[in-house]
């Protein structure tokens, strides 16, 4: 037991009141706001539509939902703050009780709640009630010390008891907001609004080299880090990205379209060679940005990840890169721009993978894109068999396009193509543990391509 | 987009935002930590209040942080409103 007795006359729960007032008007007022705020987001469909309008209201939304949370912990926690002064209160009236009623006896109370007789009472029985008297009377007075000593400790551990307790109510009304804190959202160039308005903006053609730098520098910011993606590496999911960081990749990558998004990684990659010592972070960040929406492993909490995810214009260019019919050709420009789409997520960081989803399409892809070497080299052997009766990255289907592209029957971009995309379905069969990895290794090399981007 | 009517709701998204800045959840702290002095339930409001005031300045940070972003996205779109509105054909009324 800590608490004493000056302790007890010490305390003075109107300070609880005082909070528990303050927290209440505070909760009525945070109301008030939230409400303002969140109708002017409803309103705002009225004279903002479209991306940057949408993703505004997203993150409104998601700001009405914490003011609602806080505004539901500052009212609990009132309650809370008031029901532990009353409660404290009683308690401790009836320490003091206690106190009094051993003082009106004539008793001494030391500060833990101790009761003894004292000395002048003893002298002053025996002189009253002589020697035999003084002797009953003692003993009927120390069983009176001992009852008002039991009852005095007794109320001060209930006060100490009741001081817990309201500390626990306390710390419970605010459990919710503990676990799931409110957190900052929006700051600096990150949300779904200028993520929207940036894609627009390099669709555009208008960037300057200064709107370029900003944005990147954004896409920079908005990437994993090397702990997430280890952990996504490992198995585990990431449900912590923060929602504003989310919206302004999906605001991005969605404004932006296929053809700007290819153009600015030519961009960048041009920069880079130019040496730029910023480009190629630029440029890996676009392509991290991409795979990190893929991912149905990455998750705000409220959001997660995954191939719908991915811009419109994006997925229709992979489905593209492999047909049913695989006697349809495409076009050169598709299978240019193909080549360009692996070009950009071979320069994601090593070990960001694609979501599940997108690594099937690239794996159909790169499928599809040996056919086609198999096709341009007028070569009979049959690819497509093999790949149609074998397991998907199955050692004899490596073989199949090794053995195709060593014959020398390819065109050089061809071969660069079919490679780029074995090499990034590779990252997803090694994701799901296929085990063609170390099998990739010699049969690649041994096609003679030195810059392949494996990982 | 109106962006007359943007440049509103951006200014009443900053006002609110300094408002809820402006909500005091700690003025009691210290009153609660000398009137109860060694008691549990006073570390424990002071905890909360701090935990109650970071929600609060969060909160405030997220609402300025629209109206910054809103008003980015308003400047962005005043600067290339023709060439923007081509941008997002998609999202079905040309506009942001």
């Amino acid at each position: 037991m800590t608490i004493t007795v000056s302790t007890a006359r010490a305390w003075d729960t109107s300070a609880l009141d005082v909070q528990s007032e303050l927290w209440s008007r505070a909760s009525e007022t945070l109301d008030d706001k939230r409400s303002r705020f969140t109708n002017r987001v409803l309103d705002s469909p009225e004279f903002w539509r479209g991306i940057g309008g949408d993703a505004m209201r997203r993150t409104g939304d998601g700001i009405g939902s914490s003011a609602g949370r806080l505004v539901s912990s500052l009212a609990d926690v009132s309650n809370a703050t008031r029901a532990g002064s009353v409660n404290i209160a009683a308690a401790r009236q009836y320490v003091l009780d206690c106190v009094s009623d051993a003082q009106r006896a004539q008793f001494v109370i030391a500060d833990d709640g101790s009761v003894t007789v004292p000395p002048d009472l003893y002298l002053w029985i025996a002189a009253e009630a002589g020697p035999e008297g003084a002797a009953v009377a003692k003993r009927v007075l120390e069983e009176n010390a001992r009852e008002h000593e039991r009852r005095i400790k007794e109320a001060l551990q209930n006060l100490d008891q009741v001081d817990r307790d309201a500390a626990s109510a306390l710390d419970a009304a605010v459990g919710g907001l503990r676990a799931n804190p409110i957190l900052a959202s929006g700051g600096g160039d990150l949300s779904g609004a200028q993520g929207g308005v940036d894609g627009a903006l390099i669709s555009s053609g208008e960037a300057t080299a200064a709107d370029r730098a900003r944005i990147s520098d954004a896409l920079v910011q908005a990437q994993l880090t090397p702990e997430q993606l280890d952990a996504i590496a490992q198995g585990e999911a990431i449900a912590d990205m923060p929602q504003k960081t989310f919206d302004y990749l999906s605001g991005f990558y969605d404004a932006v379209g296929k053809d700007d998004l290819l153009a600015l990684a030519d961009q960048f990659r041009e920069q880079e060679q130019a040496g730029d010592p910023k480009a190629g972070g630029r440029l890996d960040a676009l392509a991290n940005g991409l795979l990190t929406l893929s991912d149905e492993k990455v998750g705000t909490g409220t959001e997660t990840g995954g191939y719908g995810q991915v811009p419109p214009s994006v997925r229709e260019l992979v489905y593209h890169g492999y047909e049913p019919d695989p006697n349809v050709e495409r076009s050169a420009r598709d299978l240019a721009d193909i080549g360009r789409l692996g070009d950009l997520l071979g320069e994601a960081t090593p070990g960001h993978q694609p979501g599940a989803e997108l690594g099937v399409e690239f794996d159909r892809v790169a499928a599809h894109m040996a056919d086609v070497s198999n096709k341009s080299g007028g070569s009979s052997f049959p690819c497509q068999m093999a790949w149609t009766t074998s397991a998907p990255w199955s050692s004899s289907w490596i073989s199949v396009c090794g053995t195709l592209i060593r014959r020398g029957k390819c065109s050089p971009g061809s071969i660069r193509t079919a490679v780029r995309w074995i090499s990034i379905g590779t990252v997803c069969c090694c994701r799901y543990r296929h085990t063609i990895g170390p099998m990739m290794v010699p049969a690649l090399a041994g096609w003679g391509v030195g810059s392949m981007p494996m990982r | 987009m109106d962006t007359g009517e943007a440049r509103r709701f951006i200014s009443d998204a900053e006002g609110v935002g300094g408002e809820i800045a402006d909500v005091d959840v700690e003025a009691a702290a210290d009153q609660v930590r000398s009137g109860l002095t060694d008691s549990m339930v006073a570390p424990a409001c002071s905890d909360i209040a701090r935990l109650l005031n970071e929600s609060v300045e969060a909160l405030a940070a997220s609402v300025g942080a629209v109206a910054v972003s809103s008003s980015s996205a308003v400047d962005s779109y005043e600067k290339t409103d023709s060439a923007v509105g081509a941008g997002v054909r998609g999202a079905g009324d040309g506009s942001i």
